[in-house]
């Protein structure tokens, strides 16, 4: 893959489309409507503790400082492990995340107050963007 | 006293023969689905029937948003898959309160019907057609003739079976209560089935090329006949704004069906699920049969998320069907 | 060329791209097919291969559809609703169920797909008959499904819930059955079977501890496998959904057939203490993986996180 400037714009011009549009069914073994709220989304900064492949679904959980200074750690759930790998990360050597990685992550918050969330966007700090368009229980 | 004409119009019922519903729905619905599709506009897979056009675009269209309304039509490409709309709806079970009516039984001749406080439990299903109703009665105290009334009744009918049960299951189990026959009831409890909103759509469907679209007072009105047994059966639905189904009249020309004409009216749609299953259920369902009010009811729940009801025929109801 | 020009080409490219999303992801990453514009079973094509002892040879990689359970066109198929471009038919019943092909791709929020997948799940007539004592059990069980799923947590499926097998491996005396770990209707580990088929009886009920597969002997009648399985616990669920709960003396007979690159696959349940009659499923129709170079792929490790933070009682 080029790194020019070209090739970075198509990248995250078809990672943002294709995030934006596609059906691409995520995987879920409930609903998840029983645990997050689809209609309410937050967003928290931090770094990456880690990014673990699993079903049913894969999890990033990131350090983030609460507004009192207390480390916390928010464990997001994704559709499932092909979501990131269409989105390219699927490999920490080949644009994925590490451990220490400075992400903002965006999601569905969890219905019942936890530090957990239904991840919908996530912003890396060299600028990618990729959203997750979940299609719960399409697979 | 019931009447004795009413017995006789009962008996006659029995003469449109033994087919049963689950005839008429296999048979109704190969015939229309395909009509119902083509009238649609052509699909990017490109199958459209040529032997259906403009004349039935309205029919279906009206049919899809009616159904649509209720959340009877439900995309099943869930996933992103190129899959159609289809129709999702089989078993369902509500609880109601309300008023019913003893059917015939005014105590004098031009009295009103005897009216008792009810608890109303159905369960029902379209595939395979079936319902069981249990109902628990109180009553009002306007006095009925004839000695008790049962209170506590479970009505049955599967397919052209009907029969009472003295419990849920009755019958089924040796030694875990009984089923009585009924098979004189079973048009009547199979017209409960085919009023209700859900029927109504699906039985439109199912008459294809017999089913007409008109509009009465800017209300979009959908006629239609029944089939199989109830095949003399004719049933008007009328729209409301929602395009939900706010009322339904039945008639027939056969004038020894006169226990046939009912009038319905549906109020008050909403998701009535203990968890939303996007399928509309009416609030109020008030019912008149032959001119006389015979159900006034309050949905408090309806499970729409097709749970597990079966109504399988208890063996001593199919011997008797066969004698 | 200028990078306006560029960019141009390259959206135009991704949603080129995202108009293949499901059918490029599966080809690329050796998965079998996902996308769907019907849930009717797959047309046999080629012939049937023969083991040298004279029986069709089942073994293969049977996800050419994806594993069995997994995706909402699956599960429909494995309830006998078939699908097609302007109908739909169950075939159990052999009901028509009215059909409205699509127009344009609808926009649906995620509450709506899910609220419609559980009623498309269980809208097949085809239903195991319980004793009446038993009804309001395994209404509770499905409704209460997030609680109640044996399988919660990456617990077995077990059989024959859990279907096909992704792969079969046929020698002239046992056969292997392999399924992989899911992460889709149901979250499991990676489940395996080993079956006899060099004529061996069951052991005695009596002397069988009661496990999510039981013990399986297989027989040929004609050109069919019949497996036949005792030993059950009476943990597990029968089917993919349903709250289908069963004895420990459940008695479970599988029919497998091969035609060409298709495996038709159906189990019939016999538990005479909690069924008014035998039940038998739809007969499910697996597809041979096209590539004859694929293999399966490794099963990510079940971890179950979710049900501690569920809420409400929206299930699958």
């Amino acid at each position: 893959m080029m790194h020019d400037k070209n090739s970075n714009a198509l990248l995250i011009g078809a990672l943002l489309i294709s995030g934006l549009f596609s059906a691409v069914p995520a995987f879920a073994h409930h609903s998840v409507q029983a645990q997050f709220d689809i209609h309410k989304t937050f967003t928290v900064s931090g770094t990456v503790a880690k990014v673990e492949w699993i079903n049913p679904h894969s999890y990033l959980t990131i350090n983030v400082t609460g507004s009192d200074g207390k480390a916390q750690k928010w464990a997001f759930e994704l559709g499932g492990p092909g979501a990131l790998r269409r989105a390219g990360m699927s490999r920490e050597d080949r644009g994925g995340l590490k451990p220490g990685d400075e992400v903002t992550a965006s999601g569905l918050a969890a219905k019942d107050g936890s530090t957990t969330g239904f991840l919908q966007e996530l912003k890396l700090a060299d600028g990618r963007v990729f959203k997750f368009a979940a299609d719960p229980n399409g697979n | 006293m019931r009447a004795k004409w009413l017995t006789v119009l009962v008996k006659r019922t029995l003469l449109l023969g033994a087919l049963a519903a689950f005839v008429f729905q296999t048979a109704g619905g190969q015939s229309s689905n395909s009509k119902t599709a083509a009238a649609a506009k052509a699909t990017p897979a490109g199958a459209v029937d040529g032997a259906s056009k403009s004349g039935n675009t309205d029919v279906a269209k009206t049919l899809k948003t009616a159904a649509e309304a209720l959340g009877l039509a439900r995309w099943s490409g869930v996933g992103g898959q190129r899959l159609p709309e289809v129709d999702v709806i089989n078993t369902m079970e509500l609880w109601g309160t309300g008023t019913t009516y003893g059917l015939g039984q005014a105590y004098k001749a031009g009295a009103p019907w005897p009216a008792y406080k009810t608890e109303y439990h159905a369960a029902l299903g379209y595939n395979p057609p079936a319902m069981r109703v249990e109902m628990t009665r109180a009553s009002t105290g306007a006095p009925a003739p004839g000695g008790a009334t049962p209170l506590h009744t479970i009505q049955v009918v599967r397919d052209h079976f009907a029969w009472d049960e003295s419990e849920i299951g009755g019958g089924l189990v040796s030694g875990k209560g009984t089923a009585t026959p009924a098979m004189s009831s079973a048009n009547d409890r199979l017209l409960q089935l085919w009023i209700l909103p859900y029927g109504v759509i699906k039985a439109a469907i199912a008459a294809g090329d017999k089913t007409k679209v008109t509009t009465e007072n800017g209300a979009s009105v959908i006629t239609f006949p029944l089939s199989g047994p109830l095949a003399e059966v004719m049933v008007k639905a009328t729209l409301d704004a929602q395009n939900e189904v706010a009322k339904v009249e039945t008639r027939s020309d056969n004038p020894a069906l006169s226990d046939m004409i009912t009038e319905t009216e549906y109020s008050e749609y909403a998701d009535h699920g203990e968890i939303a299953t996007d399928v509309k259920s009416p609030g109020h369902i008030v019912r008149k049969q032959g001119g006389h009010p015979v159900l006034d009811l309050r949905v408090k729940m309806l499970d729409a998320n097709n749970p597990y009801l079966v109504f399988p025929v208890p063996e001593n109801i199919k011997k008797a069907a066969a004698q | 060329m200028t990078r306006h020009f560029l960019i141009s080409r390259g959206f135009v490219a991704a949603v080129l791209f995202c108009l293949l999303p499901a059918v490029a992801f599966a080809q690329a990453n050796g998965g079998p097919r996902m996308d769907h514009e019907d849930t009717l079973p797959p047309t046999p094509t080629g012939p049937t291969p023969m083991t040298p002892d004279g029986h069709p040879d089942l073994t293969g990689l049977w996800n050419g559809l994806a594993d069995n359970l997994l995706g909402v066109p699956n599960q429909m198929h494995n309830v006998g609703i078939e699908v097609g471009p302007n109908s739909t038919r169950d075939i159990h019943s052999g009901v028509q169920i009215a059909t409205w092909p699509l127009q344009k791709r609808d926009r649906q929020n995620n509450e709506q797909n899910e609220r419609a997948a559980t009623l498309l799940r269980r809208m097949g007539s085809n239903r195991p008959i319980y004793k009446p004592q038993y009804w309001q059990r395994v209404k509770d069980f499905d409704a209460n499904s997030n609680e109640e799923d044996p399988s919660n947590n990456c617990m077995p499926a077990g059989v024959p819930r859990m279907g096909v097998p992704s792969y079969i491996a046929q020698t002239p005396t046992y056969l292997v059955f392999v399924y992989p770990g899911q992460g889709g209707l149901i979250a499991t580990a990676t489940s395996y079977r080993m079956i006899p088929t060099d004529g061996r009886k069951h052991t005695n009920l009596e002397d069988l501890d009661g496990t999510w597969n039981g013990e399986s002997i297989g027989h040929w009648e004609g050109d069919t496998m019949v497996v036949d399985s005792i030993g059950f616990n009476s943990t597990s669920w029968f089917d993919q959904l349903g709250g289908y709960f069963h004895s420990e003396n459940m008695h479970v007979i599988e029919r497998f057939h091969r035609d060409g690159n298709t495996l038709t696959w159906t189990a019939t349940v016999e538990d005479p203490d909690v069924l008014l009659e035998p039940w038998t499923t739809t007969p499910r129709v697996a597809l041979l993986n096209p590539d004859p170079k694929a293999i399966l792929q490794e099963s990510l490790p079940c971890s179950e996180r979710d049900f501690a933070h569920v809420v409400t009682k929206e299930h699958h």
